[in-house]
């Protein structure tokens, strides 16, 4: 968890992750952004997201992201 | 057939009737069946492409699917033999992947290739020919004369869309060849979209469905206000669209032009998304529903906003098949990644947006024609949107510096016009006869005002195609569709609100907004309305 708000922190750091969770409805992160997270959990985590896993509501909170690389890591 | 002629409603009203009369196993067939008598209504020949394309999706699907079957066989097999490492299997899947990608690569490929041909071979002999004609004067590359199938970038698209998801192993490939014809040839979307999703109207149109009273109302009642944008807006101000922006160009001052801009707007607006209203609402009748295509897009507050409310099938299809497998390629992340380390990460994003909104909005625009127009439509959007990616932290800034509250109406007011202007000025590009005179145009409306056009003083401006009694009428017919675009804008089901009334003010409603639209809407010879402006794509 720790780990991923490191990498939310790398692309903007003026947002409190552990209480918000409204990334993406709220405008906070757009899809360029998310592209960047993307590339940072595959490099940091070896993992593969799918274009069917880039829902508002698995990018929505820190813990969502977590929830998701969890997810995947899983089903491997 | 036009969807906005009697012939329409006859053959609707027709379907209806035998469909719902049917056992629900067969539905499909009837719509099957009703959907090519529609297509071939329109021309015999063109039918060959579409039955070209299914084959080729088809078989496409099928093969993947059998290579993935066999894939999971296998692992399964193996991994009851003993246990599989992580790497092994890894391995395994990216053997099956490759297989099932080349199938892919291929079929896209035919796709296209019959997509390029068909609506860009024209265009790029046309530049040879120039080309040629400078490097040895008198000598030249001919034209062909090539069918253009009606529909056919729409159902190309939907094909592609469903071609990659079946290699990717979102959903079973359909077995039914009848079924996935229907999926490509459904009759209410197949000349002018909406662009359907297989997992989601694909399956739905296999699926038997029983009457419902709601469906057939609410259906209807799409309908009448798809007829009342088409023919009670759109068509009324074509004619003075087709004047201002025609080869007398010359002629008009900046403000016709403005005035020129604005009707185009609301005319394109109420032709397409009132065409995909009746088609939403012919669909709803038979019990399938169909994809939102627009969610008020004059209510953007950017570009980009914009673009995900104008055209959304559209938009979402790029977004799925080219947006994010560009973003999340290898090379742009490489890319990014480096400009990352090098110069931070608002470098980052502006290199990956710039790639793909430049791409996305290149397709955006050949999508909808082959013109040197289309292609400035496009970059005109893509720069626009990079700007604005690009500039956003100096427009925070900016914000905070002046103390602009950005949760007041007005400064949301401001970017709704803003971001309406801007659309305005894509809008000329392609409309304009000619990117030149596009130019002229703009010059024009930046310096050429005329306030004496504007309150009429003069009269010029019932000369242009739209006369007095028709100007107040178009006017009052718009402020009808603001008041219903900002009720559904702060979420009130217009539908659902007037099925709660009283029976006797329900249909006085729906006979008065039929009577309207019987008066007041454009007719053309023979009763038939102007063709809609995007069954030519």
């Amino acid at each position: 968890m720790d780990q991923i708000i490191e990498i939310l922190k790398g692309i903007r750091d003026d947002i409190d992750y552990t209480t918000e969770t409204n990334l993406v409805d709220g405008g906070i992160l757009d899809s360029f952004d998310i592209v960047g997270l993307i590339t940072e959990l595959k490099d940091a985590y070896d993992i593969e997201i799918n274009i069917e896993d880039l829902t508002p509501e698995n990018f929505n909170s820190a813990e969502a992201i977590y929830e998701l690389v969890e997810r995947i890591l899983n089903e491997d | 057939m036009s969807y906005s002629s009697f012939y329409f409603l006859a053959f609707l009203v027709a379907v209806i009737v035998v469909y719902y009369a049917v056992p629900k196993k067969v539905q499909w067939v009837v719509l099957l069946a009703a959907s090519y008598a529609f297509y071939l209504i329109d021309g015999v020949a063109q039918v060959a492409y579409l039955i070209g394309s299914t084959v080729v999706t088809y078989t496409a699907a099928m093969i993947m699917q059998k290579k993935r079957d066999a894939y999971k066989q296998d692992l399964a097999a193996r991994q009851e033999a003993g246990s599989l490492s992580r790497d092994e299997k890894q391995e395994l899947k990216k053997q099956a992947g490759i297989k099932i990608h080349r199938v892919q690569v291929l079929a896209l490929i035919i796709q296209l290739a019959v997509l390029i041909v068909v609506k860009y071979l024209n265009f790029l002999l046309g530049v040879a020919d120039s080309v040629v004609d400078l490097i040895s004067p008198g000598h030249g590359v001919s034209t062909i004369s090539i069918l253009v199938p009606l529909g056919i970038s729409f159902y190309t698209f939907m094909s592609m869309g469903y071609i990659i998801d079946i290699g990717k192993g979102k959903y079973e490939a359909e077995r039914n060849f009848g079924k996935l014809a229907l999926f490509l040839s459904f009759f209410p979307s197949v000349i002018q979209g909406p662009i359907n999703r297989f997992d989601d109207v694909g399956r739905q149109l296999g699926e038997g469905h029983a009457l419902k009273y709601e469906n057939l109302t609410f259906g209807a009642q799409l309908m009448i206000w798809g007829f009342f944008k088409k023919l009670v807006i759109a068509d009324r101000i074509a004619p003075l669209v087709a004047t201002i922006f025609s080869d007398n160009y010359t002629e008009y001052s900046g403000t016709v032009f403005f005035v020129g801009m604005l009707g185009y707007a609301f005319q394109i607006y109420g032709d397409f998304s009132g065409g995909v209203d009746i088609a939403k609402g012919a669909a709803q009748m038979l019990g399938i529903e169909l994809p939102n295509n627009f969610e008020r897009p004059y209510f953007s507050e950017s570009l980009a906003d914009y673009w995900r409310r104008w055209h959304m099938t559209l938009g979402g299809w790029m977004r799925e098949y080219v947006f994010f497998p560009i973003m999340l390629s290898k090379g742009v992340s490489k890319l990014s990644k480096k400009a990352k380390n090098r110069f931070g990460n608002q470098a980052a994003k502006i290199v990956s947006s710039v790639i793909t909104t430049f791409t996305v909005f290149f397709l955006i625009g050949i999508w909808h024609g082959a013109s040197f127009q289309y292609l400035a439509f496009g970059l005109y959007n893509a720069v626009i949107v990079a700007i604005s990616v690009a500039l956003e932290p100096l427009f925070e800034k900016t914000n905070k510096a002046l103390k602009i509250n950005t949760e007041a109406f007005s400064w949301k007011l401001f970017r709704i016009v803003r971001t309406f202007l801007i659309t305005g000025g894509s809008k000329i590009l392609v409309r304009s006869p000619g990117l030149k005179a596009a130019t002229v145009i703009f010059g024009k409306i930046f310096t050429d005002i005329d306030l004496d056009f504007i309150f009429g003083v003069d009269g010029q401006i019932y000369t242009l195609g739209i006369d007095e009694k028709n100007m107040q009428l178009l006017i009052l017919a718009l402020l009808i569709l603001l008041v219903v675009s900002i009720l559904q804008e702060k979420g009130i089901k217009i539908r659902e609100t007037l099925a709660r009334q009283n029976i006797v003010f329900r249909w006085f409603v729906y006979i008065a907004a039929i009577v309207f639209i019987l008066v007041f809407g454009m007719y053309g010879p023979e009763y038939n309305a102007v063709d809609f402006i995007y069954k030519q794509y």
